[in-house]
């Protein structure tokens, strides 16, 4: 009986060619995926980055009993320009006071390393500072970034 | 796949390096210190300048300067924007101040970095000082018992033989005497200030105490100004001057010598001992005894 042994469903080239073809196809998905963990991975080093090196400090507070203003210096320290977004003022008995950034003035609004910046808080709405309290103040930046200083009213 | 895994690690180290940047901005900070050291008025009215020293290990740079009193806390001035405010380790810098600041002594003047760290104090306490502390003592008169020696007060005068002064001889202050000066008697001054008087006898000593071998010591023992009693007497409020001269209490008979002084070169303490008896009110008398170290040594000198 004679055999065929020269019988081939499909040439060594065109093979090939199905083969990188099909690799690619399946590549595909897995290239998306990972230029966007790529992408992510970049963005959460490039964030934490800037908060590890965004750093405030709160260097004096005109806060008085009866007066209904509260005036902050607040100097940037860090090497990211900071803008700040929230400041709280909490009395001794607990009472939190919570102002955001439409409720103060900053100036600048936003500051480099060694600058300072003025955040001032023209009605204090219903808080009523009384003389010789001690009242902690914070002050947060738009990241989450603050510090505390302590005054006596 | 290779330049995504690059893209991550350059993200990562990019991390890496601002942290350590923070890093060296906080050991920075952690070396800054400053503290305020002077303030000059202008007219005795206003703020002129004030001096900030840096005490710290680092260069500073002064930033901000506030006013802070009963009534409100204010920025004066960011010295920086019209001079320059750098101040090297141990140094100190004048800043002038804006024109206008009024002085008030109880207000405190606060000046702050680049770095946000701060000092302040009290205007008063930099224009004026710090107060004295109210000195309850006259070191020139410390005493504990009824008899207060005048420390400034205090002399020796060559004596011959026999233990008489000598004429030819001055006395001289006595805080340091000469190597080998030989016999020589020793001047105090002292002042009763109990509201008894006092009678001393013969056995209050004037003891040399050297430091360096204090078994040596060397006793003076009185000269008394009455003879007949071997006594010295103190009035209340009055001051006496009382002589030692001899090596053992002196005796009736004359019989006594002088103590000569025959220390090496060195440094000694002074004790003095007093035995009598106090003359009361009533009449009686109680025993009396007190010692007053010295608080300076005199020099043996060569």
């Amino acid at each position: 009986m004679k055999t065929n042994s020269n019988c081939k469903a499909l040439s060594p080239i065109f093979a090939t060619l199905i083969i990188l073809a099909i690799v690619t196809v399946l590549f595909i998905p897995v290239f998306i995926w990972s230029t966007g963990l790529t992408a992510e991975t970049k963005s959460f080093w490039n964030i934490s980055g800037e908060i590890a090196t965004e750093r405030i400090v709160i260097e004096e507070v005109n806060l008085r009993g009866g007066i209904q203003n509260c005036t902050m210096y607040v100097r940037n320290i860090g090497k990211t320009a900071i803008t700040a977004s929230d400041v709280f003022i909490s009395s001794p008995d607990g009472a939190l006071h919570i102002y955001g950034k439409a409720d103060f003035v900053t100036d600048p609004d936003s500051v480099v390393q060694g600058d300072l910046t003025t955040v001032t808080i023209s009605d204090l709405g219903g808080f009523n500072p009384v003389g010789n309290v001690t009242y902690t103040v914070k002050v947060f930046t738009s990241r989450g970034v603050g510090d505390t200083y302590q005054v006596v009213a | 796949m290779f330049s995504i895994l690059i893209g991550i690690f350059l993200a990562f180290f990019d991390y890496n390096f601002v942290v350590l940047e923070q890093m060296k901005i906080e050991d920075e900070r952690s070396q800054e210190r400053i503290v305020l050291s002077g303030l000059e008025l202008d007219n005795q009215t206003c703020l002129y300048n004030v001096t900030v020293k840096n005490t710290g290990t680092i260069e500073v740079r002064v930033r901000a300067i506030y006013v802070a009193d009963g009534t409100t806390t204010a920025f004066i001035c960011d010295p920086s924007a019209y001079m320059d405010t750098y101040i090297p380790p141990d140094r100190s810098l004048n800043i002038s101040l804006p024109s206008g600041v009024p002085f008030k002594p109880e207000a405190k003047i606060i000046a702050a970095t680049e770095r946000g760290v701060k000092t302040k104090e009290y205007e008063a306490l930099l224009v004026y000082g710090p107060p004295k502390p109210v000195w309850e003592y006259d070191p020139t008169k410390l005493y504990i018992g009824p008899l207060m020696l005048q420390f400034d007060a205090f002399w020796y005068r060559k004596t011959l033989g026999d233990g008489t002064l000598d004429p030819n001889e001055p006395w001289n202050p006595g805080w340091s005497i000469p190597k080998g000066f030989g016999y020589c008697a020793w001047n105090i001054t002292v002042m009763n200030i109990d509201d008894r008087n006092i009678t001393i006898n013969r056995f209050s000593t004037f003891n040399v105490v050297p430091n360096d071998s204090p078994s040596t010591e060397l006793p003076w023992y009185l000269e008394p100004t009455n003879q007949t009693d071997l006594t010295q007497f103190l009035p209340v409020n009055q001051t006496r001057n009382i002589i030692y001269i001899w090596a053992d209490p002196k005796e009736a008979s004359g019989d006594s010598r002088p103590q000569k002084m025959t220390l090496p070169e060195c440094t000694c303490m002074v004790f003095l001992t007093f035995f009598g008896v106090f003359h009361e009110h009533d009449g009686t008398t109680t025993t009396y005894a007190q010692t007053i170290p010295f608080e300076a040594a005199i020099t043996v000198v060569g």
